[in-house]
């Protein structure tokens, strides 16, 4: 029997009976849809993580300053200072220890508020605390300036603006520091490009200035954290037993690498439950397959009496019927892969992970999804199979009863 | 095979239906032979065992005991596989309900039988074709089952049964579901393939309008051969009565 007239009865068999067609295929499109959605948009989601982790690095440490401990759940006065620098910078695989103060602001700009962060720290070491940016506009400001400053493309091109210019290059930008009515405004040197988020600080929507600026400004000659850059990613949990060593519950330490390792593991067994609760409804879905299979069976105990009759061997009838089973997976698994990129796609562009990272309109720095979901090709390839799997396999069983059948009952059968 | 091998041959065969502790003989030791190209018409009271002693010869059905040759062939001792290749190159069925399959055309359920031995589609199209055209139905080639009259049905059934080239085809009750005009139509038909091409026709009737037509009557009572009557000889034939 050839291949081609196989599948030519396979698709009568499922046309004659289009609802109940539909309805099986419909549960596997579901089924597939659902799998290939979620297993996608958490892989996007845990790559957008990843991403944001790194721009800070997996090689860095974030010392901060005093406050809650959430490991020994003290209190600690302590204040980070120059007097730190020295020593975590002699600290063995130690690069560098940047100083940044950091603070909480509200900026005006064209007429916007908008809430940021004033950020202090030498900014000739910018790339070396957020990996990868750049200036889109300008240029840094010279160092030791206390009226220039560097802004993030969030400020420049604000969301709430549609992404209008509010601000350019040799413009104001002022800004209030908490409750203070004091407005400070300071001369934009330079607009960075869209960066998203870093961990837990969003670049796009930051006030960037040099160190002795914000500590003036600030009125603090300490600072609020020290970014220690390791040499090794290897290394950095030796620095981080180092720096507790010294320190003790002063401070607190925020190893970047080991947040990736644990989100990592996290998004994995996300990934696999979601996987198995997909998995889940196309299982459903086969039993419903099975089931109908059954039905078909049942109903067509004649017919299969005509072809036994008419030479077509036990072996012929399973393959019809296994055709058939298999021609709804082919359809269930193609069009659930269509309807699972749409809802990936629909789930991503919600997925939003650091904050002001949005989709925004116009701008040379308008900001993109920061977590679009990820389509491997193992993915697709499952997502398109398994579903074929699974129905040949539910109608397997029908299919066998259907082989088996004595043909004189058969015939008589009504 | 020489021309002296019977189409079909009988040797004591018995079957016995067993409904949990209960044995119910249908055949109880048949024994006879039908020659190439008989008209062989089966006739018998309900429950004489003629529809079972139909569905041993046509390989539908296996005899509980006893041999039974087909062309020569002891199809007692065929696995089912090789049932069903005898069946679909040597045998073709006609049946009282026509059993067509409802949701394909007529050239579609002519075509059938050549679909399980991979016929390419155009020479089965071809053979379809020209069977259809033989029983004068080309032109509703693409009618379904529920288009057609019962005897435009029957004769769709003796297409298909014919498509293959068979040397014997079993008919029950062919005539059973057609009024007089398809009944003589389909019998006209049958009685010319037979004469024309020497096909093995085997028929279980009630119908004397059938049986008198044939070469002969094999009557069956009660599981056994009650009585054969020779109505005209093999080698010839007029096309009405005797």
């Amino acid at each position: 029997m050839k291949t081609f007239d196989l599948l030519k009865l396979g698709v009568k068999a499922l046309l004659d009976r289009k609802v109940r067609s539909a309805l099986t295929i419909l549960g596997i499109m579901i089924g597939s849809a659902i799998i290939l959605a979620l297993v996608a948009s958490t892989s996007g989601l845990s790559a957008g993580v990843q991403a944001n982790i790194a721009k800070i690095g997996a090689n860095t440490l974030i010392v901060r300053a005093g406050g809650a401990n959430f490991v020994s759940g003290s209190t600690s006065s302590y204040q980070l200072s120059p007097l730190d620098i020295p020593i975590l910078s002699r600290i063995p695989d130690v690069i560098s220890a940047i100083p940044v103060e950091s603070k909480g602001v509200s900026i005006s700009v064209g007429g916007q508020t908008l809430s940021g962060q004033l950020f202090g720290v030498d900014l000739t070491l910018l790339p070396s605390v957020f990996h990868g940016i750049t200036l889109s506009e300008g240029s840094y400001p010279v160092e030791g300036d206390p009226t220039a400053a560097v802004i993030g493309n969030g400020v420049a091109f604000p969301v709430v603006a549609g992404g209008s210019q509010l601000v350019g290059v040799n413009q104001a930008v002022s800004m209030t520091i908490g409750t203070s009515k004091t407005s400070l405004s300071f001369l934009v040197r330079g607009i960075l490009a869209a960066y998203g988020s870093a961990l837990f600080a969003n670049v796009d929507n930051d006030i960037f200035v040099s160190l002795q600026a914000a500590q003036i400004l600030l009125k603090t000659p300490y600072y609020s954290s020290i970014y220690i850059a390791v040499d090794s990613t290897d290394n950095v949990a030796a620095v981080q037993t180092a720096i507790q060593n010294i320190y003790g519950t002063q401070i607190n330490i925020i190893n970047a690498g080991s947040i990736a390792s644990s989100i990592s593991a996290v998004t994995t067994q996300l990934t696999i439950f979601l996987g198995s609760v997909g998995s889940v409804v196309l299982f459903v879905a086969a039993i419903g397959i099975a089931n109908t299979m059954y039905v078909a069976v049942m109903e067509r105990t004649r017919e299969i009496g005509i072809l036994k009759a008419l030479g077509f061997k036990g072996a012929q009838i399973m393959s019809m019927f296994l055709t058939e089973a298999g021609i709804t997976g082919v359809v269930g698994g193609i069009l659930g892969t269509g309807l699972g990129f749409i809802l990936a796609y629909g789930m991503g562009g919600s997925l939003n992970f650091g904050g002001g990272a949005r989709f925004g309109g116009g701008g040379p720095g308008a900001a993109t999804p920061s977590s679009p979901p990820i389509f491997s090709v193992q993915l697709i390839i499952f997502s398109l199979s398994f579903p074929i799997v699974m129905s040949i396999l539910a109608g397997l069983y029908p299919a066998w009863r259907a082989s088996k059948m004595n043909i004189v009952n058969a015939l008589k059968y009504e | 095979m020489s021309r002296s091998t019977p189409a079909v041959q009988a040797v004591d065969v018995t079957k016995v239906y067993r409904v949990g502790h209960q044995e119910y003989p249908a055949l109880r030791g048949v024994s006879f032979k039908i020659e190439r190209g008989e008209l062989t018409a089966i006739m018998g009271p309900s429950g004489s065992g003629k529809s079972t002693l139909l569905n041993i010869i046509g390989a539908l059905d296996r005899a509980t005991s006893g041999r039974v040759f087909i062309d020569g062939v002891n199809i007692s001792k065929l696995n089912e596989d090789q049932l069903a290749l005898l069946r679909n190159r040597r045998i073709g069925f006609v049946y009282q309900s026509f059993n067509l399959i409802q949701r394909l055309t007529s050239i579609e359920n002519v075509e059938l039988p050549l679909i399980s031995r991979g016929t390419s589609e155009n020479r089965r199209r071809q053979s379809s074709l020209r069977l259809l055209t033989a029983v004068g139905l080309a032109s509703k080639r693409n009618k379904r089952p529920t288009e057609l009259s019962g005897g435009e049905q029957q004769r769709v059934a003796i297409a298909r049964a014919l498509v293959t080239k068979p040397a014997l085809v079993i008919a029950d009750e062919p005539t059973g579901n057609l009024d007089s005009k398809s009944t003589k139509e389909v019998l006209d038909y049958v009685v010319d393939v037979n004469r024309t091409s020497g096909t093995t026709f085997v028929i279980v009737t009630h119908n004397p309008e059938v049986s008198e037509r044939t070469h002969r009557i094999i009557s069956i009572k009660d599981g056994l051969i009650e009585k054969e009557q020779y109505i005209r000889r093999l080698d010839m034939y007029s096309g009405s009565s005797k």
